[in-house]
């Protein structure tokens, strides 16, 4: 086994190129490693791995495949220059996501061997190169350099350029993750990046939004004119600089290409310098756990406010629900991811031009689905509730109160969000029934979710990756959950959907759904924790047992 | 003195656990008196943890009874579950609280007044030392703290049993001092306290009552003097689990001389 303890033992006794060697040596194979034993412990995850890694693969040789279709089309170089820079600002964020899911990508776990930062460095980088990720990015940016280039000159500074600007992207990757270690292996960058991860998330498909609506012109073939503006502002940012070189050299332009080259071999060095300094920085700073301070919660102002809720079990679990719903990130970016997917697909409809307020209710079906996996959230800490759950009534309670938190800030939203998808859609007229339908899903969706978290709870995934939504090994519960509430869902709103069919097509007013969907969404969420209660009480080990994080 | 045996606190009967192929739990069977500070010793992986998971509710024994002051964990949890503290090793607790919101909301659940429960939970946190950090996320607390306020989160209902697994695992010696001593106080009233560990110094300094578990099974219980008889604890242990001393044969390169 060759570890990077055995390499740091050497280099502590002698030192010199040699031992520099065998440092970077044994980084790029920990790197291997540490993939192929994580891919090791289980086959699900390996699994998972390798379709996400063909998807990846198959994504960045699609996206090259367009861009060498569009060589010689007028625009190709502009598509080129705003796609690396979108390429730069994904590489740049990254860390700051998934810091939490590649250990490699951890420099603190390193500072304890008596290395050399340069070693350190150069390992880390090579090590770097080593995956799926780098070679996604290599092919993309072949593409890109296809698409701006024309003529030998073009492909001369292009085999020069690619290889700099996919260097120059790990480089920023990592010494953003350098500079930040300290605070992305706290307990707050860690929440920062699971809620992060989803408002990024968000962004990439309100960009997505708006070149569907400005590219996309009727009819016509793809105009790209409308990119031109932006490209020629990135094409002097390193490291785009380097890949709207080869357009540059392409025209002739030699001088420009030249500058454009040298900005970015400017910027590689810089980071380069940022990166080393961050590491030794790290070598000789104390632990985050002693650094980060911790601030305390106030609770003082809203005591008066918590006095609102009943007493008893269900007005203390509200309470800790609530409380959840806003300290625990996974909890908040679910419930955001839920508004978020509802004002995407809002906008959406109205882009692609069959906006309807109707919409809505996804808002509901999404604020509901909150309830899937009542217990799965709580993790370990589940134990609490099973230790002091000992009646039937106590079950209804545990029930009462998680569903009147998720109806206090679920219900408040929709009301919210009806106004504001009706202004987007000008679909004012329909938003009476389209809140009724919406509160109908809300409300269905809440109570098969209740007795869905109790029959078929999951565990969510010990470390914070905010892309997995439930640890290794259990896909198959989480599609049964997902897939079966869906589906139910759909089919316990039907009678709410044909009342409204048979308003709108017999020309009725439609607003008394609204009073008939909300009472029919109270009705469902009564009848399921009803029917959950029972089911809770005696499966509390088993539930315990499924949802301790893995 | 044996003529008047009261009825044990905690009665176990036949106990198994086996996840997948292997074997956790295997047949054990043990009566804990009551108003004893018994001591649950045994190597890892002996199953002591998930002994005490059975025996507190937690986790579904495969075959067997558990009766705790004559009520039967799996058939009448009002009477067991309000009668019994828990302090678990490796399960997290509700950890976005602070301190003072986790024994406040866990004091409600139990049904406790609020009133009273913030009484109690204020004299616990002064007492553990936790006053300063109660408005502190538990997420944020180190080892020792969250040893302490999970240990004043499992009194706060004043139990007849206190279960707890490996209290002082990983604590600094000054909570562990805390933690002592709120212990000895609480078994001195007339409680059973159950605590595991595989430090034997502790067991021998704390316990009155100890039993020995390995492989899944008791191998020795009794009151700690009959227990390790002339020997220390430590090495009472040691032949009971049956442990072979190391020749040293191996690791000759360690330690002096040449690197």
């Amino acid at each position: 086994m060759s570890t990077p303890s055995t390499a740091a033992t050497t280099t502590a006794t002698s030192g010199g190129a040699a031992e520099d060697r065998a440092v970077v040596r044994s980084l790029v194979s920990l790197k291997l490693r540490l993939l192929r034993n994580g891919l090791r412990r289980s086959p699900g995850r390996a699994a998972g791995y390798l379709i996400g890694t063909g998807f990846g693969l198959l994504f960045g040789l699609s996206a090259a495949a367009g861009l060498v279709v569009l060589h010689g089309k007028e625009g190709a170089a502009d598509v080129a220059a705003v796609l690396t820079a979108g390429l730069t600002v994904c590489w740049a964020a990254m860390p700051l996501f998934f810091f939490a899911g590649d250990e490699s990508a951890d420099p603190t776990r390193l500072t304890m061997l008596p290395l050399r930062p340069r070693a350190l460095l150069r390992g880390t980088l090579l090590g770097s190169l080593v995956g799926p990720g780098p070679l996604i990015g290599l092919l993309m940016l072949a593409g890109a350099a296809v698409a701006a280039g024309r003529g030998a000159a073009s492909a001369v500074v292009a085999v020069l350029a690619v290889p700099l600007t996919l260097v120059l992207l790990i480089a920023l990757t990592r010494s953003v993750a350098a500079a930040n270690a300290r605070l992305l292996s706290s307990r707050r960058g860690k929440d920062f990046a699971i809620f992060g991860g989803l408002l990024f998330a968000v962004l990439v498909q309100l960009g997505n939004l708006g070149v569907q609506s400005s590219v996309r012109s009727p009819g016509e073939s793809l105009d790209l004119s409308v990119l031109h503006p932006y490209a020629s502002v990135v094409r002097w940012i390193p490291p785009v600089s380097a890949i709207d070189a080869v357009r540059s050299a392409g025209e002739g332009a030699y001088p420009v290409a030249a500058l454009q080259l040298a900005l970015a071999a400017g910027l590689l060095v810089v980071l380069l310098r940022w990166w080393l300094r961050s590491l030794q920085d790290l070598m000789v700073s104390g632990d985050s756990s002693t650094l980060v301070e911790t601030s305390s919660v106030h609770s003082g102002r809203a005591a008066r406010g918590w006095r609102l809720l009943p007493s008893g079990r269900a007005g203390t679990v509200a309470q800790r629900h609530l409380r959840y719903a806003w300290r625990e990130p996974r909890a908040k970016a679910a419930i955001f991811t839920g508004i978020g997917m509802t004002c995407v697909i809002a906008a959406l409809s109205v882009v692609q031009g069959w906006g309807s307020v109707y919409v809505i209710a996804m808002g509901g079906l999404m604020l509901g689905l909150q309830a899937g996996n009542l217990f799965g959230m709580d993790g370990s800490g589940f134990w609490m509730v099973a230790a002091t759950l000992s009646t039937r009534q106590d079950g209804r309670d545990e029930l009462r109160g998680r569903v009147s938190a998720i109806l206090a800030y679920g219900g408040v939203v929709l009301v919210l969000l009806g106004p504001v998808v009706a202004a987007v859609t000008g679909g004012w007229a329909d938003l009476a029934p389209a809140l009724g339908l919406a509160f109908a899903a809300f409300g269905t969706s809440i109570g098969l979710g209740c007795v869905i978290s109790v029959y078929a709870p999951f565990a969510l995934p010990a470390d914070g990756n905010p892309m997995r939504s439930a640890a290794p090994g259990q896909n198959g519960v989480v599609m049964a959950n997902a897939f079966g509430s869906m589906i139910g869902v759909l089919v316990g709103c039907l009678p709410v959907g044909a009342l409204l069919g048979f308003l709108l097509v017999g020309d009725h007013p439609a607003w008394p759904l609204l009073p008939v969907g909300v009472l029919y969404g109270a009705a469902m969420v009564l009848l399921g924790i009803r029917v959950a209660a029972g089911g809770l009480l005696k499966r509390l080990p088993e539930i315990l047992a499924t949802v301790i994080e893995r | 003195m044996e003529a008047t045996t009261p009825p044990p606190a905690v009665s176990i009967r036949d106990l198994w656990k086996r996840f997948g192929a292997q074997t956790a739990v295997a047949g054990l069977s043990l009566d804990l008196p009551a108003g004893s500070f018994i001591g649950l010793v045994g190597p890892n992986g002996a199953g002591k943890t998930t002994t005490l998971s059975m025996v507190t509710g937690l986790l579904r024994p495969d075959h067997g009874t558990v009766l705790v002051h004559s009520a039967d964990v799996w058939q009448d949890p009002v009477a067991v579950k309000s009668r019994i503290g828990i302090l678990p090793e490796g399960l997290r607790m509700f950890e976005r609280l602070s301190g003072r919101e986790l024994l406040q909301y866990n004091g409600r659940l139990r049904g406790l007044p609020g009133p009273e429960t913030d009484r109690r939970a204020e004299e616990l946190l002064a007492v553990l030392d936790l006053t300063g950090s109660a408005d502190k996320l538990v997420a944020d607390y180190s080892t020792g703290m969250r040893k302490k306020i999970g240990l004043a989160a499992a009194l706060l209902h004043n139990p007849d049993v206190l279960f707890l697994d490996e209290p002082f695992e990983g604590v600094d010696p000054v909570s562990a001092q805390t933690i002592r001593g709120v212990l000895t106080r609480y078994a001195a009233s007339g409680s059973t306290v159950v605590f595991s560990s595989h430090v034997m110094e502790l067991v021998e300094s704390l316990c009155d009552w100890v039993a020995v578990v390995n492989a899944g099974q008791v191998v020795a219980a009794g009151p700690i003097d009959e227990v390790r008889g002339e020997t220390s604890l430590h090495q009472a242990f040691l032949g009971l689990v049956g442990v072979r001393e190391d020749d040293g044969q191996s690791l000759d390169w360690l330690g002096g001389g040449h690197r």
